[in-house]
């Protein structure tokens, strides 16, 4: 949602689609080879990306409990 | 005569093709006659049909085809396509055939995009090989390109041309039984787990592939979520880039595997020069006395009497289960013979209906029968090595060919006795009496003629009935 909200911003787009399914890798493949366009969407994809995963990271740190010493065994 | 909308011609919303008895005629709806008639006055066709790169096309007016109008009432234009005589598809073509292919339609897209109009479907089943050359046959491919839009059918190239190339070409692994699987061809995220590392990172591969499949493994369920979606903005200029580059790539492709066994096979087969003097001149003389229109060569190898047979034939297939002897066979007729067809084809697993209704790619049998079949050399392969009894072999023949010139390897043959080295024996019928039994259970003997200095015996048989 994110990524497309991006992608629609600042990225200019071309009609509507044809009956052959361009498919999401060959379309954003050909929008990253084509220069500046291209790669403003490869930092806002990444951008998503890095974030989800960021904020992902962050709410696990605090979930772990800290480690305590394991009891010897009897 | 009914017209018959072609069961392979129904994806796209601009025309169908109909079969009117022997007629093969394009045609095309409103919106497909609109863009039709773009095409027709921008002197593109003329200049692609000029260097071959197209199947040639006649325009017709309604009228001259009324049974299409109780057909298909929408149509606004028609074009009429010579008939082809045999239809191939992609598992069916050697490596080499599969890349000219490929090349044939970036060069199409290429010459399209400088003057202006886009290839908007790139698959191999819009290609058909007249003889040796690769031609397009789909003319309705061909639209007005709309500024700042990306190649939609980049990715369907790579699945159908470039993924199953780079197959062959990394791991040695064939194609053809992939594509014969899937007729959408190789996903990038299908082909990119199989590729040897050190070829994941070359940058060409790396682009098509391996970056493909990876935005596509993570943001293909992104965008499926939002629904429809305007493409990116991509300017032609780098379309463009992008065709010349795939086909640079693509011309740097190369098999991987060596010569196989049978591509070696005409050299290593020593018939005594007496005997192979006279197979041929009988092979010569059937093709003279028969005059077939259109011939199969079974069990072709490298093509030899495939070349014989097209001096006499209007088109010649030759079909061999050896990928490579038939690419090297292709490589030979390429760029000389206009009438020769090599195809990859295993006679005991031959190529079945498939697609939509089972109707959409025509299994062999489908496409025949050809006027003269040629079978030498290569019973007792089917009968021993395939268990493949007499009977069922003769009828077969009788379904897809007219006339049949075929070879009895006595099992005494040093080439059938071979076969028989590893494993027992269980082929007490195997005789050049119970063959001879057999092929007229379906056939009339026309000719017999025992090869001197072998136990070798030829016939020419007619099928019974005609």
């Amino acid at each position: 949602m994110l990524l497309l909200g991006l992608w629609m911003a600042g990225v200019g787009t071309a009609g509507p689609l044809g009956y052959v399914d361009p498919s999401t890798g060959g379309v954003i493949l050909q929008a990253l080879l084509g220069g500046m366009a291209g790669l403003l969407l490869l930092v806002r994809l990444f951008w998503g990306k890095i974030k989800r995963l960021f904020i992902r990271r962050h709410k696990a740190v605090p979930a772990q409990p800290a480690r305590k010493p394991t009891p010897p065994v009897a | 005569m009914p017209a018959v909308r072609d069961p392979a011609s129904f994806r796209d919303p601009d025309g169908s093709v109909y079969l009117v008895g022997e007629r093969v005629i394009r045609a095309f709806l409103p919106e497909g006659a609109r863009k039709w008639a773009i095409l027709k006055a921008s002197g593109l066709l003329e200049d692609l049909l000029q260097r071959g790169l197209v199947l040639a096309y006649e325009e017709k007016a309604l009228k001259d085809i009324p049974e299409l109008q109780e057909e298909a009432p929408g149509v606004c234009a028609i074009v009429e396509h010579p008939r082809l005589p045999f239809l191939s598809y992609c598992y069916e073509w050697p490596f080499s055939m599969l890349k000219d292919a490929g090349v044939c339609t970036l060069e199409v897209a290429e010459r399209a995009l400088e003057r202006g109009f886009i290839l908007k479907d790139a698959t191999p089943y819009n290609i058909q090989f007249l003889g040796a050359r690769p031609v397009l046959i789909d003319l309705a491919s061909l639209e007005p390109y709309r500024e700042g839009e990306p190649w939609r059918a980049y990715h369907q190239f790579c699945c159908l041309f470039l993924n199953p190339l780079l197959l062959e070409a990394t791991t040695g692994v064939p194609f053809q039984p992939w594509l014969r699987g899937a007729l959408g061809g190789l996903r990038p995220t299908d082909l990119a787990p199989l590729l040897p590392w050190r070829w994941r990172m070359r940058p060409f591969v790396f682009t098509h592939v391996v970056a493909q499949a990876w935005l596509e493994r993570h943001f293909a369920s992104d965008v499926a979520q939002e629904g429809h979606r305007p493409l990116p903005r991509v300017e032609r200029e780098q379309v463009l880039r992008l065709l010349r580059s795939l086909r640079r790539g693509l011309e740097r492709l190369r098999p991987r595997k060596p010569a196989g066994l049978w591509a070696r096979y005409q050299e290593e087969c020593h018939y005594h020069p007496e005997a192979q003097r006279a197979k041929e001149a009988f092979v010569e003389g059937a093709l003279q006395s028969l005059r077939p229109r259109v011939v199969w060569d079974l069990g072709c190898n490298i093509g030899h009497y495939s070349l014989l047979a097209a001096r006499y034939a209007d088109l010649v297939v030759g079909m061999d289960s050896d990928i490579q002897a038939v690419d090297l066979f292709y490589q030979r007729v390429r760029e000389k013979a206009r009438n020769v067809l090599p195809l990859v084809m295993d006679l005991l697993d031959p190529s079945p209906n498939r697609g939509w209704a089972e109707e959409e790619r025509r299994g062999l049998a489908q496409r025949g029968p050809a006027d003269l079949v040629l079978c030498l050399a290569l019973v007792h392969h089917l009968a021993i090595q395939g268990n493949l009894p007499f009977g069922h072999l003769v009828r077969w023949l009788a379904r897809v060919g007219r006339a049949v010139v075929v070879e009895f390897v006595p099992k005494e043959d040093p080439r059938a006795h071979n076969l028989l080295r590893w494993r027992e024996d269980v082929f007490p019928w195997y005789t050049q009496g119970a063959f001879e039994t057999a092929l007229e259970e379906c056939f009339t003997i026309r000719e017999r003629f025992a090869l001197p200095h072998s136990g070798r015996v030829l016939y020419t048989a007619i099928r019974r009935g005609l």
